[in-house]
């Protein structure tokens, strides 16, 4: 089996594990900030549905804030997602791969996160002039008089969430890397 | 190359990359990025369409129901609510033959009613009910495979997360496609109980002797009465408030996502189920899904934007009227490609990967989008039962922690199930009444 989490991606080179390390730690403080988000959510709900149903006066803005925050939350969770290795992927043959040699499965593995590592640098690219637009601009959501909100905050966590997904699957492919090239140079000294 | 031949090679990109294991949102967007680069020579525009993609596609009002549907299911799915269930199923079918597999088929459909996703029903009914069945005399086999044949339950039976999936794509009404998955659910159900019933009756090989009548029921009867009272009260009073909320129009189902959810914590907590520390982890889970699913969702919109830049869906709209196969050879076609994809991808992937495609042709053959989602539902869940890739089976296998009953085991017993799904999506096709009678 190939290792799912980045936690055991041992490489035995202590900087990058202690990078591994730190990173890992970043996602869990970013991944818990999330969840809390998604128990608010909830509990913004209830109390919207019981404020217009037994006391007839509802929460202001409460689509508006559901829509923003459910943004916020996803790129909160996604990079400890990768991390923990639960982001969706279809394993099974490269599993298989993984059994029968074992260093061309690292080896696929690594490339597999190095393109992912590439298209979120891509995407974080990208999103850093809508970011700074939204910003600069003080863009809000909501309608004057009711509920009104800037956007830019959650633009501000929609690109800080992606750099640290980038950073994660740059770091797991940099360790599978290494543990591919280890696994080789093994090979090479038994033989 | 023309913007057809480019659309057909990313789609072809795509499998191969989703098959060698490239997690499934990055081969959409990957794939998406470099054909909108090549359809429009223009690597920035590319970009531009990419991080629009992130900014807009889920950040509407319906997203809320995903976490907290799925924190629901979690949460009575921890909570015991599924145990309760089985028992008083259990009492009700005791005297049939293979009684206990219809009393697990029953739970299910009924613990479905208040959970969105089959991997949670998966891994209760494990825990629950196979020990029960193997301790009188199912075989192992026959007793996984029941338990994997009715999780599928979970995702047809309203509140159902790919029903809310398939709604948000098709952009149909997520209230109308619930009320339309509670008659294949229920015929779902049926159709496995007399299945297991002609199955013990009749291939004793597969599924072992059952002693039920022996199986000692020794409560008196008041206290059963008040027993089964205490034991179905939490789940009637979550399926009255989340589904009579909707379609009582008191709620949106975002709003019946929060009410469930907070309910069912509430229950789980006062019934001391369930703990601060179980509570927390729950959620935690519940973030890592949320996370997955709308970072496909994400992914899915950049990919969709880049076939429409490509004129597939409309060459294949005409290309499918062109075939002149009509309604029902369209379907089947569907239906097939559905079933093969499921072998090794994910129920929510595969929805998301096809219906861009399909969507358009379904649309201008004037299909009914409520029944064609119910369609792709079930042929989608058939694949949680299929190898090599049978999710529910592998959720069991890990459940179980049994080394003893090898994945193959629960494959074989799960196919006579697979083979019901499939007869009742025929029915459902041939009958679309079935679906939409109650809307």
């Amino acid at each position: 089996m190939l290792p799912a989490t980045l936690g055991e991606l041992r490489t035995g080179y202590r900087p990058v594990d202690l990078a591994a390390r730190l990173l890992d730690r970043l996602t869990v403080a970013m991944s818990v900030v999330g969840t809390l988000g998604i128990l608010a959510i909830m509990v913004l709900i209830a109390c919207d549905v019981i404020g217009r149903g037994m006391f007839g006066r509802p929460i202001m803005g409460v689509p508006e804030i559901i829509s923003m925050s459910i943004l916020g939350i996803v790129f909160l969770q996604l990079a400890n997602t990768l991390a923990r290795g639960k982001l969706t992927r279809a394993d099974a043959l490269i599993n298989q791969l993984a059994r029968r040699a074992p260093r061309v499965g690292l080896f696929v593995d690594a490339v597999m996160h190095a393109a992912g590592a590439l298209l979120t640098g891509v995407l974080v690219t990208a999103f850093y002039p809508l970011f700074l637009r939204s910003y600069g601009r003080n863009e809000t959501v909501g309608t004057v008089g009711q509920f009104i909100a800037p956007i830019w905050p959650v633009h501000f966590i929609v690109l800080a969430g992606a750099t640290v997904l980038c950073a994660v699957f740059v770091m797991r492919a940099v360790a599978l890397f290494i543990l591919a090239f280890q696994s080789a140079a093994q090979e090479r000294s038994e033989s | 190359m023309s913007g057809v031949e480019i659309g057909l090679a990313s789609l072809a990109a795509i499998l191969v990359l989703i098959y060698s294991g490239l997690h499934v949102a990055i081969s959409l967007a990957l794939v998406s990025f470099v054909g909108i680069w090549l359809l429009r020579d223009n690597a920035d525009q590319a970009a531009r369409i990419l991080s629009l993609a992130a900014r807009e596609s889920i950040s509407s009002y319906l997203f809320g129901v995903v976490p907290l549907f799925v924190l629901m299911g979690l949460v009575v799915s921890r909570a015991g609510i599924g145990r309760d269930t089985f028992d008083v199923a259990n009492r009700l079918f005791h005297k049939v033959r293979g009684g206990l597999g219809m009393a697990t088929v029953g739970a299910n459909a009924i613990f479905a009613a208040i959970t969105g996703i089959s991997i949670a029903s998966a891994a209760v009914f494990t825990k629950v009910a196979v020990p029960e069945m193997i301790r009188i005399g199912y075989t192992a086999r026959f007793a996984t495979g029941i338990v994997a044949g009715s999780s599928v339950l979970g995702m047809l039976i309203p509140p159902s997360l790919l029903l809310i999936l398939y709604g948000i794509i098709a952009e149909q009404s997520v209230g109308a496609l619930f009320l339309a998955g509670v008659g294949p659910g229920v015929l779902l159900a049926l159709a496995y109980c007399a299945g297991i019933w002609a199955m013990v009756r009749f291939c004793k090989g597969f599924t072992g002797t059952p002693n039920e009548l022996t199986a000692e029921m020794p409560e008196e009867q008041s206290s059963v009465a008040s027993d089964t009272v205490s034991k179905l009260m939490p789940i009637l009073l979550l399926v009255a408030l989340v589904l009579g909320g909707i379609y009582g129009g008191l709620f949106t189902p975002t709003e019946a996502g929060a009410i469930g959810a907070l309910g069912a914590i509430v229950i789980a907590a006062a019934k001391r189920r369930i703990g601060a520390r179980t509570l927390w982890d729950v959620s935690l889970e519940t973030g890592h899904i949320t996370a997955s699913i709308c970072f496909l969702i994400i992914a899915a919109t950049m990919y969709s934007r880049m076939l429409a830049l490509s004129g597939l869906p409309a060459f294949l709209t005409e290309w499918v009227i062109a075939l002149d196969i009509g309604v029902y050879g369209f379907i089947a076609l569907f239906v097939l490609v559905l079933i093969v994809l499921g072998t090794i991808l994910d129920s929510s992937s595969i929805m998301l990967i096809t219906l861009p495609l399909v969507l358009p042709v379904a649309t201008s053959m004037g299909i009914d989008l409520i029944w064609f989602g119910l369609i792709t539902v079930l042929a989608v869940e058939i694949g949680l039962l299929t190898p090599p890739m049978g999710l529910s089976v592998y959720v069991i296998k890990s459940t179980l922690d049994d080394p003893s009953i090898g994945l193959n085991d629960i494959f074989a017993g799960a196919a006579p199930f697979a083979l019901i799904m499939l007869l009742v999506l025929l029915a459902v096709v041939a009958f679309p009444w079935i679906a939409t009678g109650i809307l």
